[in-house]
């Protein structure tokens, strides 16, 4: 992921939990009340935004931390 | 209670599965019967739910033992947990393991009080609702009945057990002797659809906010053959949604059944038989019940309505203050239907101030004292997609929107909070429509 994209990327995540940019590498579903289901559809939202994208149900259900998301919007841009 | 006889009486057929782990009805008998053993009757038991066996066991069994269990979100966080414990002085407290209290008994419990139902869901307020065994049982019957739940049928939850929809389930499934298994994952994770599959699951319930995500996931193109019925209660659905539950039904032959009810009913009031689906009403009255209009307020009858609340310990030695009628706070209208000799409800407001967000009760009165209380003048509005809470108070907005946020847990999305010059009164009530112009920035 290019420098643009992971600024965009990270920006999703504060944008979707409020939450401060140095904890984004460590987060999990679940591992912090913002995400819950509610959340997740808050997060993903603001990337599809941010990528102009819309994301396959396969890809919405398997996004389950800040890594393995990287690994999914890669296969977008 | 008639579903412990069931208990019994189905003792063969699986009663529930969690993490690779099922029980028969038989077990559950068993299991239930020496958790009992432990408890002491007319005493109230914190049940903080799970959706797993275990929570399920403690459960059947404090009713067994004529315990009263209060039933309780397991993510209320320490402080919350204390302060109700202060407030309804439980004998015990099961958290996935049974803990004695040092507290002695003060007071008799009224005789017929089986359960307490919070109104609130997650928010932990310390308001109850008193549920008799006739309530929980002809609750659980008329359920069983409407929707045809059979042995054979096998739902998953999707909701916690402490919210009156999701024990509802629970409940008229043990009526029907019929098999549920205890999920801990919400639809967006890959495991809830993993055992729905595995499992041949039949059907489950959700609350609007969980159809909307259904939609964007896009349920109707999923291959479930096993569904066969789903339910939708818990807030009003728009036409946008209600819409697509009926096109879903239609395309993948899954019977949609949409209702109403209220924790002050145990859970269920009415429901719209699935083949009147293309509507956006709350059809008819539950079996055993009734429905009329009092000056537009939807007004209910039936052995399900609770004996009143509670609002401390105190309280659980009332009787019952409603006499089996409901005054539901809902305005509703009663229209013919084309073609039919039948009749349905539908809701067209409120009479009193609440939101519904995510399916969770929040009243704007009661929400309003609490803030004023807590931090100082304020007023409480908004809609069903967003809590607003107006101050006069520049210095305490982050300490509200903590609250809002943490206490309350509503969603940092789903509510914002205003400074305002004042807040604008007419004949001493607050101008709610007004409060915009008054804003600050």
């Amino acid at each position: 992921m290019d420098d643009t994209s992971l600024d965009k990327y990270k920006k999703a995540f504060v944008k979707a939990f409020d939450v401060k940019v140095e904890i984004l590498s460590e987060l999990k579903y679940d591992a912090i009340p913002e995400w819950d289901s509610i959340g997740h559809m808050m997060l993903i939202s603001e990337l599809e935004d941010a990528f102009n994208i819309t994301l396959e149900t396969n890809d919405i259900i398997d996004f389950s931390s800040y890594e393995k998301g990287k690994e999914i919007i890669e296969k977008y841009i | 209670m008639k579903f412990l006889e069931q208990i019994e009486l189905r003792s063969k057929n699986i009663v529930a599965i969690s993490n690779n782990l099922s029980i028969t009805y038989a077990d559950l008998y068993d299991y239930s019967s020496k958790f009992a053993e432990r408890l002491f009757p007319d005493e109230t038991v914190f049940l903080y739910c799970h959706n797993n066996i275990k929570t399920l066991i403690a459960y059947i069994g404090i009713l067994k033992a004529n315990s009263v269990p209060i039933l309780l979100n397991s993510t209320l966080t320490n402080e919350k947990r204390k302060e109700l414990e202060v407030i309804y002085k439980p004998k015990f407290i099961y958290d996935n393991g049974l803990t004695k209290t040092t507290r002695k008994k003060q007071i008799l419990l009224h005789n017929d009080l089986c359960m307490l139902l919070s109104t609130s869901g997650s928010m932990g307020s310390s308001k109850f609702v008193r549920l008799t065994g006739k309530n929980v049982n002809s609750n659980a019957l008329a359920i069983a009945q409407y929707l045809n739940i059979k042995e054979t049928d096998l739902a998953i939850t999707t909701m916690p057990m402490n919210y009156a929809y999701g024990l509802s389930i629970i409940n008229s499934h043990l009526a029907a002797g019929a098999c549920i298994i205890f999920n801990q994952f919400p639809v967006v994770r890959q495991q809830f659809w993993n055992l729905i599959d595995k499992h041949k699951v039949t059907t489950f319930g959700g609350v609007p906010y969980m159809y909307n995500i259904l939609k964007r996931l896009k349920f109707h193109e999923m291959d479930l053959p096993s569904l066969e019925y789903i339910t939708q209660a818990g807030g009003h659905l728009s036409d946008d949604l209600s819409d697509y539950l009926h096109g879903y039904g239609l395309k993948k032959s899954v019977k949609v059944y949409k209702m109403y009810g209220q924790t002050e009913a145990t859970a269920r009031i009415s429901y719209l038989p699935w083949e009147m689906c293309g509507l956006n009403s709350i059809g008819k009255a539950i079996p055993g019940g009734k429905i009329w209009l009092e000056d537009g307020e939807l007004v209910y009858q039936g052995d399900n309505v609770c004996m009143g609340y509670a609002n401390s310990y105190l309280d659980l030695q009332k009787g019952d203050e409603n006499k089996g009628i409901l005054h539901t706070g809902d305005l509703a209208e009663q229209r013919k239907i084309y073609d039919t000799s039948e009749a349905y409800y539908y809701i067209v407001g409120r009479k009193k101030r609440f939101l519904k967000l995510f399916g969770n009760r929040i009243n704007l009165d009661e929400l309003e004292e609490v803030i004023n209380k807590k931090y100082g003048e304020c007023a409480c509005t908004g809609n069903d997609s967003c809590l607003k809470v107006y101050t006069t108070n520049p210095y305490v907005l982050y300490d509200i929107r903590d609250y809002v946020n943490m206490d309350l847990k509503i969603h940092h999305s789903s509510f914002s909070i205003e400074v305002v010059k004042e807040i604008p009164y007419s004949n001493g009530k607050i101008m709610y429509s007004e409060l915009g112009n008054y804003a600050t920035i």
